[in-house]
């Protein structure tokens, strides 16, 4: 700093005024956009973590998702890592059969709560549970309504099971009879009876051909890789085509992606407009060091000849100019930083700021006292 | 006893048009205890010539010499810090200081510490007649006059063994101006420093001990 120059500043401070100004508004500027950039940035995580994307097994025509008598291959398709590319991308298979209790109640084995409204708070049911791995168990237990747990009264149910839709040519009976232990209810009333999905493809070994299943869902595990889960499919399933005739063996995969799409898009875009104004207020924080920096040493070039004159030495000239110029925005920018706790683009703003002010500074110093005599003479 | 001297220096530049020869092939030495008066008309070469003897520009032929010593090769900052003070016909004084803290300013560029600073500037503004009602008033109050004369303590106060002054009475009326070369006279004859106007006024030139004629970049009368 050259002798008094607090004083000198503090003598005009409509001087650095609109450096102040100037600077406070375009570190603040920077460290908004970058704070925002970065608040997109985390909604964006947020919202490809959060968000469920279910994909859906359907008939080649898009339009049937139940009763498919898909053949277990299908299932392996999805969950078998040994053979497929498709289950590292899969998350919480969903999977359905459908089978007959009695010849009149419907008996599903079912993988998950959310394969079925019945059971899945989401879709408005609701289930209790008295052991947590029902799901995972290959035990005769069953859930069935509240209303009918009530009315039996801790007894077990009984009855013949059978799949209606199998080829008795090829099974081993039409029909078993079954002990199934109530291991939890779902919510309010219903005939359905629910039966875990291991169980089921057990039951399935004498009373189906196959073990077909009937409906097959599951989400994406890892929802920014769903163009490789796609690709994954397509060796699989055969592309949706709602004009192409139902087939036998046919399925194809609707990945229901279309929120997290548009959710995806406008964040995005925002990201994009922010990317593109935090330049943008770089350069205007480099141009107005420049002309803010060629209007004050313009200014000041007497001052800069007289302090040359009584033996200022030119390096110190420079130090002494930058410091005065630069002092004022050096807080405004300390102070956005603070405020916004975006240090780096508020640095950012002030180094380009100082760029600016220094090619002007060293311009200005650079002019000899002579010339300014002479001009002056 | 010789200071300084002017060895056959000559200085050209290049405006937006063409090449200035401003000063041609001068020579000319300076003594401590003396008064000089360089005159001559706008653009004859004389702010040029004190520029050079200031050290704040290099002849681009001759030598300028220092107690003999080429001031090419001194640092020139630090000879104008310790040995040559420059007063200008305007350029003199820090807007934004008081005029003690202007006589402070090469003070304290030297490291000189505050206290001895503004002891000795209140003795020099004192020696050229400003009042201490006056030194802490900023150079926008002061008159023409008191300008010139805060800029000549500023030199006292320096020490500097050279004063070298461009038209210091250019903007001062008779009374002023008469007050501000007698100080000058003052300080070459009774402190014994060697002090070099630059002016067109015949009459200040008259008071000198010694006139340098310039024409057209050429010195026509050594002294």
């Amino acid at each position: 700093m050259s002798p008094f120059a607090l004083k000198r500043i503090l003598r005009a401070p409509g001087k650095q005024t609109v450096a102040l100004l100037v600077c406070a508004f375009l570190a603040a500027t920077a460290c908004y956009l970058s704070a925002y950039r970065q608040r997109q940035a985390q909604s964006l995580s947020n919202a490809y973590d959060s968000a469920e994307v279910l994909c859906v097994v359907t008939d080649v025509t898009g339009t049937q998702a139940d009763n498919l008598r898909m053949g277990y291959g299908a299932v392996s398709a999805v969950t078998d890592e040994r053979f497929y590319r498709l289950p590292a991308y899969v998350k919480e298979p969903r999977i359905t059969k459908n089978l007959l209790w009695n010849d009149s109640v419907p008996l599903i084995a079912v993988t998950r709560q959310e394969c079925a409204d019945r059971l899945d708070p989401a879709r408005g049911g609701g289930v209790t549970l008295f052991s947590e791995d029902f799901f995972e168990s290959d035990e005769d237990i069953c859930l069935i309504s509240e209303e009918a747990y009530l009315a039996l009264s801790g007894g077990t149910v009984s009855g013949m099971v059978r799949d209606p839709r199998a080829n008795h040519q090829f099974v081993k009976e039409t029909s078993i009879r079954v002990d199934l232990t109530p291991a939890g209810y779902y919510r309010g009333t219903g005939e359905e009876i629910f039966i875990p999905f291991q169980t089921g493809m057990r039951l399935c070994e004498t009373v189906s051909d196959g073990g077909k299943v009937d409906a097959l869902s599951f989400l994406a595990k890892d929802n920014t890789k769903l163009d490789e889960l796609r690709e994954a499919a397509s060796e699989v399933f055969d592309a949706v085509d709602p004009y192409a005739e139902a087939r036998t063996h046919s399925f194809a995969l609707t990945v229901h992606d279309g929120d997290l799409k548009t959710t995806v898009a406008a964040i995005e875009s925002n990201i994009r407009r922010a990317g593109y104004l935090i330049p943008i207020t770089f350069a205007l924080a480099l141009a107005a060091g420049l002309l803010l920096g060629f209007i004050a040493t313009r200014n000041e070039s007497n001052t800069y000849a007289l302090m040359r004159s009584v033996g200022m030495t030119k390096r110190r000239l420079i130090l002494a100019a930058l410091s005065e110029q630069l002092t004022l925005p050096l807080a405004a920018c300390g102070i956005a930083g603070a405020a916004f706790r975006a240090p780096i683009p508020a640095v950012a703003v002030f180094l380009l700021y100082a760029l600016g002010c220094t090619v002007a500074v060293l311009r200005a110093a650079s002019v000899s006292p002579t010339k300014l005599l002479r001009e002056q003479e | 006893m010789e200071i300084l001297k002017a060895d056959n220096v000559s200085f050209s530049y290049v405006n937006r048009f063409q090449k200035v020869d401003a000063v041609k092939n001068v020579s000319c030495a300076f003594e401590t205890g003396k008064a000089y008066a360089i005159v001559g008309k706008s653009g004859s070469g004389k702010t040029t010539l004190l520029s050079m003897l200031g050290g704040l520009e290099h002849p681009t032929e001759g030598e300028v010499l220092f107690r003999e010593t080429p001031l090419r090769t001194l640092d020139c900052d630090a000879y104008r810090r310790d040995s040559a003070a420059m007063i200008y016909q305007s350029l003199n004084l820090f807007p934004l200081l008081t005029a003690i803290e202007n006589v402070m300013y090469p003070l304290k560029l030297k490291g000189v510490p505050s206290a001895e600073a503004k002891k000795r500037a209140e003795d020099a503004l004192r020696s050229v007649g400003i009042s201490d009602a006056q030194f802490t008033r900023l150079p926008s109050r002061l008159s023409g006059g008191e300008q010139q004369r805060v800029a000549i303590a500023r030199a006292i106060a320096s020490n500097a063994e050279l004063i070298l002054a461009d038209e210091p009475t250019g903007n001062l009326d008779i009374t002023n101006g008469d007050q501000v070369v007698s100080i000058l006279l003052r300080l070459a004859h009774e402190e014994n420093r060697c002090v070099i106007i630059v002016t067109h006024d015949l009459e200040i030139a008259a008071e000198a001990d010694e006139v340098l004629m310039m024409k057209d970049g050429r010195m026509e009368q050594e002294p």
